[in-house]
């Protein structure tokens, strides 16, 4: 099992999926054979990261319009089918990313993915984490932890 | 059309806060007003970073951007090391080029392929391209995740290097590692060679084709390099990287969260891949040098949309230098770390490096303690945004005059023209968009 943490922890509320990591770290036992990483902003490096894992979990700082703090839980099919919403000049969107993983990295194309997003606030330059987000990344490592247990 | 004019406005070139993307206002049949916006990040980081010791500078500045990481990191230790007053032994010099290599592979992969490519061959996406081009989709994710690899090796990570220290390197690599990166470097010039061929059976238009002034660093040494210590233009001029602050005028506009940058003179100008080649292209050699007269048959045109085949160029030549970057590294001794003492005092500084979408200045001054007291990033993007309007305005008046069809074809179109100058639309943050 890989746990990735997605996002800049020097940005916010985007830095909630390092948060989330950091808090597993913590958590987790040694010997679960689970490993928690920091994936940072490029999801098209999670090949570098990954070591044979079945499943990989994603952590990432969410924009739907819910309020803060909101969790929004998606399996592989929904995350995967998920619409390009990023129409980005410089770079793909996690949905893309991984459906080019999946084309690009064929040991990786039947990796199961899970996904925990979690709605920010603000996505400024600074340290730390709103109220809101900070309360519901505490809670999502929570929920992971329990799950592995 | 009506006399109040007709908009043209494209809101989802920029990701974050809602802000961000191109703005066109035609009133009368004329082009009234282009406006382009992005969200740019690296302002934010100088505040960041004053007060905060020297040695913070990388671990702060890298996160400005996960893809322009090396290339931060690289011009930020020549600027300290250049206020510190110290130099760089060969191999510590070496090294910082491979990462630079690396970098480079890495985002050029990325922007020639997944991001322009499709919109030449007329695909939505690069996933839309892999049911033509399957082998070809799939290699350019291996290329990329090469440039991710020799940026682990050098850097210590993939992203945000951690091994990149004020006056060498924590860890040097073992032979072993610079074999097998040297080996893979090799192997993947053939498939390159193949999308040469590829993008040379494609037509570039020319509908923002317009007299355009390029900027580039004046390589370090005879040969196409991304170091040197001073800025060239395309009319002749030179002047050290120093004094950048005469030649390079930074200025704010209303509609935009970015600086804008002009020469001392007032001219917008372009740096990046067509602007080096522009300038040093003639110092290519070996199959860079075959790929380049084989895409640029009458050499380097004014025309930004050629922008993402100057990179399929570099991308040839980043493979073959990195080669020989490699072999010059294995012919020195397998040592475990390399660092240069030095003492700490006040200074200032200034560190530029040619970063996939141009020349990135970094300067920084620091008191007697290393405590920074200011810090100034010009990206390649801010300085390529004043030259993208007055592209896409040459754009708007010709496809408008042509009766470019439908509004979905004319905005395609010019986010083609913003798409080319490969924008760096702070990829500092990761939101997922639901």
């Amino acid at each position: 099992m890989l746990i990735v943490g997605l996002g800049n922890p020097l940005m916010g509320d985007d830095g909630v999926g390092h948060a989330v990591v950091e808090r597993l770290c913590r958590l987790l036992p040694q010997h679960h054979g689970v490993r928690a990483e920091y994936g940072d902003t490029d999801a098209l490096r999670l090949p570098a990261l990954w070591h044979g894992e079945e499943e990989v979990w994603l952590v990432d700082a969410v924009c739907s319009g819910a309020l803060p703090g909101t969790i929004h839980r998606l399996d592989h099919e929904a995350l995967l089918a998920a619409p390009q919403r990023h129409h980005h000049a410089h770079r793909l969107s996690l949905p893309e990313s991984l459906r080019w993983i999946a084309l690009g990295v064929t040991e990786m194309a039947s990796v199961r993915y899970r996904f925990w997003g979690i709605e920010v606030h603000e996505v400024a330059p600074g340290e730390g984490l709103s109220p809101p987000v900070a309360a519901a990344a505490e809670y999502v490592a929570s929920e992971i932890a329990d799950r592995l247990a | 059309m009506s006399a109040a004019g007709r908009s043209i406005v494209i809101p989802h070139l920029g990701r974050v806060e809602g802000h961000g993307g191109i703005f066109v206002k035609v009133v009368g049949g004329r082009v009234h007003e282009v406006n382009m916006d992005i969200f740019e990040g690296s302002r934010y980081y100088e505040a960041l970073l004053k007060g905060k010791h020297f040695l913070d500078v990388q671990g702060v500045i890298t996160r400005v951007c996960a893809i322009c990481s090396a290339g931060h990191t690289v011009a930020a230790l020549a600027a300290l090391e250049n206020a510190l007053g110290i130099g760089s032994s060969p191999r510590v010099f070496k090294m910082r080029g491979l990462l630079t290599l690396g970098a480079t592979i890495e985002s050029h992969a990325l922007h020639v392929f997944a991001l322009a490519l499709p919109d030449f061959l007329g695909f939505d996406s690069v996933i839309a391209m892999a049911e033509k081009y399957p082998r070809e989709v799939t290699f350019a994710l291996k290329l990329k995740q090469l440039g991710n690899r020799i940026q682990e090796l050098i850097g210590g990570r993939a992203v945000h290097p951690v091994n990149t220290l004020v006056g060498g390197f924590g860890k040097l690599p073992r032979h072993r590692d610079l074999e097998e990166i040297r080996a893979a470097l090799a192997a993947a010039q053939g498939p390159l060679a193949g999308f040469v061929e590829l993008a040379a059976s494609i037509e570039v238009p020319d509908f923002a084709a317009r007299p355009t002034v390029f900027v580039a660093l004046r390589p370090h040494e005879e040969g196409y390099r991304f170091r040197g210590s001073t800025l060239c233009t395309s009319r002749g001029e030179e002047f050290p990287v120093a004094e950048y602050r005469d030649v390079v005028r930074e200025f704010t506009v209303e509609h935009s969260h970015a600086k804008h940058a002009a020469l001392a003179s007032g001219e917008t100008y372009m740096v990046g891949s067509l602007a080096r080649l522009a300038l040093w292209g003639d110092r290519l050699v070996g199959q860079a040098r075959e790929a380049f007269q084989r895409l640029f048959p009458r050499g380097v045109e004014e025309n930004v949309l050629t922008n993402t085949w100057a990179q399929l160029v570099e991308l040839v030549h980043c493979l073959e230098r990195g080669q020989q970057v490699c072999e010059e590294l294995l012919g020195l001794p397998e040592e475990e770390r390399e660092m240069q003492d030095y003492r700490v005092r006040a200074g200032r500084g200034v560190g530029a490096i040619e970063v996939p979408r141009g020349t990135l200045i970094h300067e920084y001054s620091f008191d007697d303690d290393g405590i920074i007291e200011s810090a100034n990033v010009i990206t390649p993007t801010a300085q390529n945004l004043a030259n993208t309007e007055r592209d896409l305005r040459a754009a708007v008046e010709r496809l408008l005059a042509s009766d470019v069809g439908s509004e979905s074809i004319l905005k395609l179109k010019l986010e083609m023209v913003a798409r080319a100058y490969d924008p760096c639309i702070s990829c500092s943050v990761h939101v997922t968009c639901l």
